[in-house]
């Protein structure tokens, strides 16, 4: 694997898999007044 | 918003909900092939540009829309921008109603190919070509599997949306991801994998410079993350007012577009680890996405270790993938019946023998299925348009700021340009671009109204469906006043049916 596949791969997952879980993570955690 | 109107749950209910909605067969069959024929690393970034100028905007639109009018796709528009705009209501019903016809035959096939991973038929070496050969082509046997898709839809519906939708995405959803985790570690681990992973994240310079690679990237994301289809309004209709819209819309997109990654680290590095020459890679990637899934799938299935764990898994996924898919469009479909002051469970009831009816030729011939297949996906980006052209009607920068009132997350006026500007651009470059591919495909014949995927099909059969609008239109004002002659008001048939769906009919 090259160098520009292993930085497309990390900017990626880290944009969705990462994006993703703190979304999720933020919505189960967060107390909501209504 | 009345007391007893009916709400999800839970935020993460809705969530779940919409992301069962959204993540289809598109996501499992449609992206590895993408990302395989159009340039790897190149196809994924188009594809993340999109989801943020496209797919997210128009989501966004849709949960306002739904929200502020509490109404189905149908009456909505008139509610939301005026009588001369209620048209868009009617087009965008009847384009997704087009859509589940066939959908509905599609989960079928996913259900059947579940069933044979069940029984373990893909351990036993079987003609993969020839098993796909024959289901299509045997009538008896895809109209009993789309008339269990929509039965099943239908009950789901029928038990109510906390207790039926809900609760199956609660369940499926985290099944699916568990699935595709499984499937996706199992594929990454094969001897060879990692030319396919490579192959998948690699950017390949001289395809982004191809105008087609970054078209297929904003069709992937159009047709897979499900926005301007009316089905996050529907959903939308049952979120509480105070409802957090830009984090639910972000969570809800890049969610499927998780689910997209996982079913590409599923299929590519299978494919380059077990396909026995390159040649044959170029086969699978380019034999649509029925060969791609039902053919080469089952085949590489016949070679790959722990054949009988990963068929249950991967089928399982692509049919849960497609189960809460169609589920979201019957329920937009039910709701707009009984926004006619028709009772609920009947809704239910002529929503599901409409489909299954509308589905039959679909299951019974592949070319009607794929004429369906392509009309209605030209059909789908008008309907995008509609919505973010109402949007722009109500005032793109009011919506912002009420969305603002409301979000944690807070957009900007990135958000405004793409609904006032990109969206309607990008809207007359795709449609022009695939008419333009259609014409390619016949050239000789691409204006005549009954050949399978070319530009006098999508004409012919928008135009029936604008033929269609003013009976819908018209209909809907007959039931309306029918109402108030007998002396009801329609606000509390919507009340009665309210009650219906908590109390799951």
């Amino acid at each position: 694997m090259g160098i520009s596949s292993i930085i497309m791969m990390t900017v990626i997952l880290g944009i969705f898999w990462g994006g993703f879980s703190v979304m999720v993570y933020r919505t189960i955690t967060t107390k909501y007044e209504d | 918003m009345k007391d007893n109107q009916v709400v999800w749950s839970s935020r993460i209910g809705f969530i779940l909900a919409a992301m069962g909605m959204a993540v289809g067969t598109g996501n499992i069959w449609r992206f590895p092939r993408m990302v395989a024929e159009h340039g790897g690393g190149s196809f994924l970034i188009g594809w993340a540009v999109f989801l943020f100028l496209w797919s997210l905007p128009l989501i966004m639109v849709e949960i306002f829309i739904g929200r502020r009018t509490r109404m189905g796709t149908i009456g909505s528009f008139r509610n939301f921008i005026g009588e001369k705009f209620a048209w868009f209501g009617p087009f965008i019903t009847i384009v997704l109603i087009g859509i589940t016809f066939y959908y509905s035959v599609v989960v079928g096939w996913t259900f059947k190919y579940l069933f044979l991973a069940l029984k373990g038929t893909f351990s036993n070496h079987i003609d993969s070509n020839q098993l796909w050969e024959g289901f299509t082509g045997n009538p008896l046997e895809t109209v009993f599997f789309h008339f269990l898709a929509i039965g099943v839809s239908g009950a789901v519906v029928y038990m109510g949306v906390t207790k039926g939708i809900e609760r199956m995405s609660k369940i499926f959803l985290p099944l699916l991801f568990l699935l595709l985790i499984f499937t996706a570690i199992r594929s990454v681990t094969l001897p060879g994998a990692i030319d396919g992973i490579s192959y998948m994240f690699t950017p390949q310079w001289e395809y982004l410079a191809k105008a087609s690679t970054w078209l297929e990237a904003l069709s992937q994301s159009a047709w897979s993350v499900g926005a301007g289809w009316g089905l996050y309004a529907t959903y939308a209709i049952y979120t509480k007012k105070r409802d957090d819209i830009a984090q639910n819309s972000l969570t809800a997109g890049l969610g499927n577009n998780s689910v997209e990654l996982l079913a590409g680290l599923t299929i590519i590095p299978a494919i380059f680890a077990l396909a026995p020459s390159p040649e044959y890679i170029a086969q699978a990637t380019s034999s649509g996405n029925t060969g791609i899934t039902f053919i080469y799938m089952v085949e590489l299935l016949n070679v790959m270790p722990q054949t009988y764990i990963f068929g249950v898994a991967f089928f399982g996924a692509l049919a849960f993938a497609a189960f809460t898919s169609l589920v979201a469009m019957v329920e937009l479909i039910t709701r707009n019946i009984s926004d006619h002051g028709i009772k609920r469970k009947k809704a239910i009831w002529l929503s599901v023998i409409l489909i299954f009816l509308g589905g039959i030729p679909s299951a019974i011939n592949m070319s009607i299925f794929n004429n369906q297949d392509w009309v209605w996906g030209v059909g789908l980006l008008l309907s995008c348009f509609l919505y973010s052209y109402a949007a722009i009607k109500y005032g793109v920068e009011r919506m912002k700021e009420e969305i603002n009132e409301v979000s944690f997350i807070k957009i900007n006026k990135m958000w405004v340009y793409s609904i006032k500007y990109c969206i309607p651009a990008l809207f007359v470059i795709v449609t022009a671009w695939w008419l333009y591919q259609a014409t390619t495909w016949y050239p000789d014949t691409w204006w005549k109204p009954f050949e399978e995927a070319n530009v006098g099909t999508v004409v012919f059969q928008l135009l029936i469906a604008f033929l269609i609008i003013p009976f819908i239109l018209r209909l809907k004002h007959k039931l309306r006043s029918s109402v108030k002659d007998e002396g009801l008001d329609p606000m509390e048939l919507n009340t009665e049916n309210s009650k219906d769906i908590k109390e799951g009919v």
